[in-house]
C-alpha cells in the first residue's frame, strides 16, 4: 500500500516536473455561470486529468461578439490565446487580419482526416474557405422553434403537432394570443429576438426558408435586397402588425425568460438553450423544426475552435491535442447533453450514453436532424460590419422608420460599400 | 442653522417625492434581490426572502477576485497620482523655473482631455508597451493627473513662504521640505482628492474593458458587465444581486463616512 | 546667485518630469497620433497604412450614422443637462433648508453619484424591460399595456437621458450646496427683516451670487455627457439602429469592433475639437473665478 502510494507520487512528480510547461488559454462566449460554462471548465479540468502535460485554462469572454473582440484585442496586443470558441462567420475577418492558423496545418494522420470527415457537412460550411479548413466545429447550433404544449391545449390547438409551414405558423400563433379585460396582450403568440448582435441569424432563417440567400460563397458580396429577403422581412412584420408578435425590439436575452414565463406561446431561439428550458419550464415543452416557406431551413450557428497564429509553438500544438479531444465522439456527446448544442459528429450518436440521453429527451434530436436543411451563417470579409449594417437596416424596417423594401435597399447598398475593397 | 428657513409644506412634499423617485430604483434592485426569482417583478408582501441569488451570483463570477483587481487599480492610480501629483505641483507652486508657463498649460489640456476619450490611441500604445492585459495599462493613463496638480498646486500656494524658507535655512532638502511642511498642510485636500479618485477609478469602465482580457485582471465593473451579458436568457434577481455585491464596498463607506465623502466631492470641484 | 538660479532649473524640470513624461505619453501624443492616423488609411494584412489625405473625413461627412450619433449627443446633452441642474438646484436648495429629514433626503438625492455607472445600466435594464419593469408595472396600473421602452427607436434615447439625470442630478446638486452655504447669513437675514419674497430673493440675490457655479456645473455636464458610455455598452449597444448611439459609443465600436482604426481616428479628432471648444468656453468665461496663476 505505502508503496504503491510513494510509486504514485513519484510518479506525479515525475510527470508534473518533465511537462508541467504548457498552458493554453482558451476564451469562450458565453458570460458566467449557467449549464455552458459549467461544461467547458469540467472538461477542462477532464482533459488535463488525463493529459497532466498540458493545463486548459479557460476564459469566459462574454457573448459572441465579446469573445471576438476580446481575442482580437489579445491578438493584436502581441498576445494571443492559443485557442479560443468565436463565431464560425468571422472566419474571414479573422484570415484577412491573419490572426489564425488553418486548422488544415495540424491535420495529418489517417485518424485525423477520419475525424474531419465524421463531421456533419453543415457545421464545416463556415470553416471551408478556399481548399483549407480554417476552424474547428464545436459549440453548434441551429434556430429551433420552441413552443408550450399547455398553452397550444388552452389556444385549440394539437399540442402534438408544431406548424410546419409558415402559414400555419402564423395562424397558431394569431391563436395563440390571450389578452386581459383592458385589452392589453398577457400572452403573445410568437417571439423571434431582435436585437442585435445576433438577429440576423433568425431572421437568415426565414429567407433560406423562403428559397433565399444572402452571401456569396467567397464572403464578397451580399445579396440584401432579393425578393426572398423581402419575403422574409414582410413576414415577420405581418407577424407584429397581426399583434400575434410584439413590437419594438425584443433582446436576445430576454425571449427565452419570457417564453419560461409563459408571456409567448412559441419562440425562435438556439437549440443551445434546450438543456436551460427544458430544466427550468414548468409547462410541457415542445420542440420542433422551423416551420418551411417553400422549403424547410435554418443557418448553422454557434463557436467553432479557431488556433491564432501568432501562440508559441508548443501552445498551439496543445492547443490542437485539446481541441481533438473535444471533438471526439464521446466528448462532443458530453458537451451536447449538457448544453443542448448539437454534438458535430456523427459517431457522437452512437456512443452508449447519447443514445440513452436522446432516448430521455428526444427534442434533442430536432436541431441535428434539421442540419440536412441548414445553409452556412451569413459570413462576409469586413463580417462585424456588413452584420451591423443589415441589422440596422432591417431594424429600421421591423419599427417601421423605413418601408421593408427600402430598408434592405439600404443594407444592399452599405454592404457594397463595406465589401469594395475586396473586389 | 439659525438662518435656514423653513419650506412650505408643498415644497416638503415636492423634496419628499423626489427622494422618493431617487431610490426606487435601487429599492427595486434590493427587492429582485432578496426574493427567489418568481418574486423579482411581482410585490407581493408575503414573498419569502432569500439570499440564494447572492449564493448564486458569488458562485458564478469569482468576485474576490474582481475586487482584489478592482482594489489593487484603484491603489496604484491613487499612490501613483499622489507622488506624481504632488512633484509636480510643489515645482509649478514654488519653484521658478523657464518654461513653467508652457508646461503648466500643457498639464492643464488634461483637464478636457482626459484619457477617456484617447482610447484608441492608448490601446496602441499598451499593445507597444507590452502593457495590455495588465494593472499597470489599466491605470497609467490616469497617473498623472492635470486635475490633481492643480488642486495641490492650490493648496500648496496657501504655505507661508516664511515656513518654507525656515525649513531650508535648517539645511532640509527639498523633498523634506515637500515632506515636513508642504504635504501635511495640503492633508485635507489629499483625503478629498483621494476619495474622489478612488470613486471614479472604483466604477470606471470603458478603458478597463479594452484592456483587460483575463480574469485575472478583470476588474469589478468589467466582470459585473459580462455578467449581465446573458446569451441563454437573463435571471434579474442574480444580475440584481451580483450588481449589488459589486457597490456593497463603495456604498457602505459611503453610508459610514457619508459628510467626509460630500465634504470631499464639494472641496475637490470647488477649488 | 546663478548658481541658485540653475538649480531651480534643474529642480522645477526633474520634478515635473514625471507627470510630464506621463502626460505626454498618454494625453499630448494620443492626440498628434489621431491626427496622423486620420490622415492615412487603416493598416490592413500585409499592407502599411498611407497617406489619403482628408478621405477619412469625407466618409465622415457622408456617413449618415456620424449623423445620427452626432444628433444623438446633442439630444442627449440637451436632454439632460437642463433638467439635471434644475434638479441639481431644487435638490439643493431643500437639502439647504430646514426641512424635516434633511440627511435622508440628501442621502437618496447623492447615493446614485456612487454608483458605478455599469450598476445603475444593470438596474435600469430590469426597471426598463418591458412586462416585468418596475416602469411597465406602474404604467399597467393605469392600464397601459407593455411598452417597449428600450427597443422603440422613438422612447430609447429619453430613456438614457432620464436614467442619466438619476446619475448625475445628486453630483451636481453638492456643488450648489456648498455655494448656498457660502452666501453670507447676513443678506438672508436683511432680506427677510425687508419683508422680501422668497422668491425674490432667490431671483435677485441667490441666483446671480451661484452664477459661477452653474456655469462650472454647466461645462462640467456637457464634457460628461461627451464622454459618458458605459451605460450604452450595458443597455442597447446603440441600437436600435444607432437610435441610441453616441459619439464615442462609435469611436468604440469602429476601433474595437471594426478594426477601422482611421476611421476611428477620424471619429476622435471630431470629439477632440468639440472639447477644445468647450475647454475655450471655460477658460473665457470661467477664468475670472478660478485664477490659475
Amino acid at each position: 500500500m505505502l508503496r504503491k502510494l510513494l510509486m504514485t507520487a513519484v510518479a506525479t512528480c515525475f510527470a508534473s516536473g518533465v511537462a508541467s510547461a504548457v498552458e493554453v488559454t482558451m476564451y469562450y462566449p458565453v458570460s458566467a455561470g449557467g449549464p455552458i460554462a459549467q461544461a467547458y471548465e469540467s472538461l477542462a479540468a477532464d482533459f488535463t486529468k488525463a493529459n497532466p502535460s498540458i493545463t486548459i485554462k479557460p476564459v469566459f469572454a462574454g457573448n459572441q461578439v465579446d469573445a471576438l473582440v476580446k481575442a482580437q484585442t489579445a491578438a493584436r496586443g502581441g498576445n494571443p490565446p492559443a485557442m479560443a470558441i468565436i463565431d464560425s462567420t468571422n472566419v474571414f475577418t479573422l484570415m484577412e487580419d491573419d490572426m489564425i492558423q488553418p486548422i488544415s496545418d495540424f491535420v495529418k494522420t489517417e485518424d485525423e482526416k477520419k475525424m474531419l470527415a465524421d463531421i456533419y457537412p453543415a457545421f464545416l460550411a463556415n470553416s471551408v474557405v478556399g481548399d483549407k479548413v480554417w476552424s474547428l466545429p464545436f459549440q453548434r447550433s441551429t434556430v429551433i422553434m420552441y413552443y408550450n404544449k399547455d398553452a397550444f391545449r388552452e389556444a385549440g390547438l394539437d399540442p402534438e403537432k408544431a406548424p410546419a409551414t409558415w402559414a400555419e405558423m402564423a395562424a397558431a400563433a394569431q391563436k395563440l394570443v390571450k389578452k386581459d379585460a383592458q385589452g392589453n396582450t398577457v400572452r403573445y403568440g410568437i417571439e423571434i429576438p431582435s436585437s442585435q448582435p445576433d438577429f440576423y441569424w433568425p431572421f437568415q432563417a426565414m429567407v433560406t426558408e423562403a428559397g433565399g440567400t444572402m452571401m456569396s460563397a467567397d464572403g464578397k458580396k451580399t445579396s440584401f435586397d432579393s425578393p426572398e429577403m423581402n419575403k422574409s422581412l414582410n413576414y415577420w412584420l405581418s407577424l407584429i402588425k397581426s399583434g400575434a408578435m410584439p413590437s419594438g425590439i425584443t433582446a436576445w436575452a430576454t425571449v427565452p425568460t419570457n417564453f419560461l414565463a409563459g408571456k409567448t406561446g412559441m419562440m425562435w431561439h438556439t437549440t443551445g438553450n434546450l438543456v436551460r428550458v427544458n430544466k427550468e419550464a414548468k409547462f410541457p415543452v415542445g420542440v420542433a423544426m422551423l416551420p418551411a416557406d417553400v422549403k424547410r431551413g435554418t443557418p448553422v450557428g454557434g463557436g467553432n475552435i479557431f488556433i491564432f497564429k501568432g501562440a508559441p509553438a508548443a501552445e498551439k500544438e496543445a492547443a490542437w491535442q485539446f481541441a481533438k479531444w473535444l471533438v471526439s465522439p464521446e466528448r462532443s456527446a458530453e458537451f451536447s447533453a449538457k448544453t443542448g448544442y448539437v454534438a458535430v459528429r456523427k459517431a457522437a450518436y452512437d456512443v452508449p450514453a447519447m443514445k440513452k440521453y436522446v432516448a430521455e429527451v428526444p427534442s434533442a434530436l430536432v436541431a441535428r436532424d434539421q442540419l440536412q436543411y441548414a445553409v452556412k451563417a451569413l459570413s462576409t470579409y469586413d463580417n462585424a460590419r456588413v452584420h451591423k449594417a443589415l441589422m440596422d437596416s432591417l431594424q429600421a424596417g421591423l419599427n417601421g422608420q423605413m418601408p421593408p423594401d427600402a430598408a434592405l435597399k439600404k443594407a444592399q447598398a452599405d454592404a457594397t460599400q463595406i465589401l469594395k475593397r475586396f473586389q | 442653522m439659525s438662518r435656514a428657513r423653513k419650506p412650505l409644506v408643498l415644497e416638503e412634499l415636492g423634496a419628499w417625492l423626489l427622494g422618493l423617485l431617487w431610490v426606487i430604483p435601487l429599492l427595486f434592485a434590493v427587492w429582485a434581490a432578496v426574493h427567489p426569482p418568481e418574486f423579482a417583478a411581482r410585490f407581493d408582501p408575503t414573498a419569502p426572502l432569500t439570499l440564494d441569488n447572492f449564493a448564486m451570483a458569488w458562485e458564478r463570477a469569482p468576485f474576490p477576485r474582481y475586487f482584489l483587481n478592482t482594489f489593487l487599480l484603484v491603489t496604484l492610480i491613487l499612490a501613483g497620482q499622489f507622488i506624481v501629483c504632488t512633484l509636480a505641483a510643489y515645482a509649478f507652486a514654488r519653484v521658478r523655473f523657464p518654461g513653467a508657463d508652457i508646461v503648466f498649460a500643457l498639464v492643464l489640456i488634461q483637464l478636457m482631455i482626459t484619457p477617456d476619450v484617447l482610447i484608441v490611441e492608448n490601446y496602441r500604445s499598451m499593445a507597444k508597451l507590452g502593457l495590455l492585459d495588465t494593472i499597470t495599462g489599466m491605470g497609467l493613463p490616469y497617473v498623472a493627473s492635470a486635475f490633481g496638480v492643480f488642486l495641490l498646486r492650490q493648496a500648496f500656494k496657501q504655505v507661508p513662504r516664511e515656513l518654507d524658507d525656515a525649513a531650508q535655512i535648517e539645511g532640509a532638502s527639498t523633498l523634506g521640505i515637500l515632506w515636513r511642511v508642504y504635504v501635511p498642510v495640503a492633508r485635507p485636500i489629499y483625503v478629498a482628492y483621494g476619495l474622489v479618485s478612488v470613486s471614479f477609478h472604483w466604477n470606471n469602465f470603458l478603458w478597463p474593458l479594452i484592456v483587460t482580457n483575463s480574469v485575472e485582471k478583470r476588474p469589478l465593473t468589467v466582470g459585473l458587465a459580462l455578467f449581465g451579458a446573458a446569451e441563454t436568457g437573463v435571471d434579474w434577481s442574480t444580475i440584481c444581486a451580483a450588481t449589488l455585491i459589486s457597490v456593497a464596498p463603495l456604498l457602505i463607506a459611503f453610508l459610514l463616512f457619508q459628510r467626509q465623502f460630500v465634504q470631499s466631492f464639494i472641496r475637490v470641484g470647488i477649488k | 546667485m546663478i548658481g541658485t538660479r540653475s538649480r531651480h532649473w534643474v529642480e522645477g524640470w526633474l520634478l515635473v518630469l514625471p507627470a510630464l513624461v506621463l502626460l505626454v505619453a498618454f494625453t499630448h501624443w494620443p492626440v498628434i497620433a489621431s491626427l496622423i492616423d486620420s490622415l492615412n488609411s487603416t493598416p490592413r494584412r500585409g499592407a502599411a497604412p498611407n497617406f489619403v489625405g482628408l478621405e477619412n473625413y469625407q466618409r465622415l461627412v457622408a456617413d449618415p450614422v456620424f449623423a445620427k450619433v452626432m444628433w444623438n449627443n446633442a439630444v442627449f446633452a440637451f436632454g439632460t443637462i437642463p433638467t439635471s441642474v434644475v434638479l441639481a438646484l431644487l435638490m439643493a436648495v431643500w437639502v439647504n433648508s430646514a426641512i424635516r429629514g434633511r440627511a435622508a433626503l440628501r442621502l437618496a438625492y447623492f447615493t446614485p453619484t456612487i454608483l458605478p455607472m455599469i450598476a445603475a445600466a444593470n438596474i435600469w435594464l430590469f426597471f426598463y424591460t418591458p412586462d416585468y419593469g418596475l416602469l411597465d408595472q406602474i404604467t399597467g396600473l393605469f392600464g397601459f399595456g407593455r411598452t417597449n421602452w428600450l427597443g422603440n427607436p422613438d422612447t430609447v434615447l429619453w430613456c438614457i437621458v432620464v436614467m442619466t439625470v438619476w446619475k448625475e442630478a445628486g453630483f451636481f446638486m453638492i456643488f450648489y450646496l456648498a455655494a448656498l452655504q457660502a452666501i453670507p447669513p447676513d443678506l438672508t437675514e436683511a432680506a427677510s427683516l425687508d419683508g422680501t419674497s422668497r422668491w425674490y430673493f432667490f431671483r435677485r440675490v441667490t441666483l446671480p451670487l451661484i452664477m459661477p457655479t452653474t456655469l462650472f456645473v454647466l461645462v462640467n455636464a456637457v464634457i460628461n455627457s461627451f464622454k459618458l458610455v458605459d451605460h450604452i455598452v450595458v443597455m442597447t449597444k446603440g441600437g436600435p439602429d444607432n437610435a441610441s448611439s453616441l459619439i464615442l459609443y462609435y469611436i468604440y465600436e469602429t476601433a474595437f469592433s471594426f478594426w477601422d482604426t482611421a476611421y476611428a481616428s477620424a471619429l476622435t479628432m471630431v470629439l477632440l475639437v468639440v472639447l477644445a471648444l468647450l475647454a475655450l468656453v471655460q477658460f473665457g468665461v470661467l477664468e475670472r473665478r478660478i485664477h490659475y496663476r
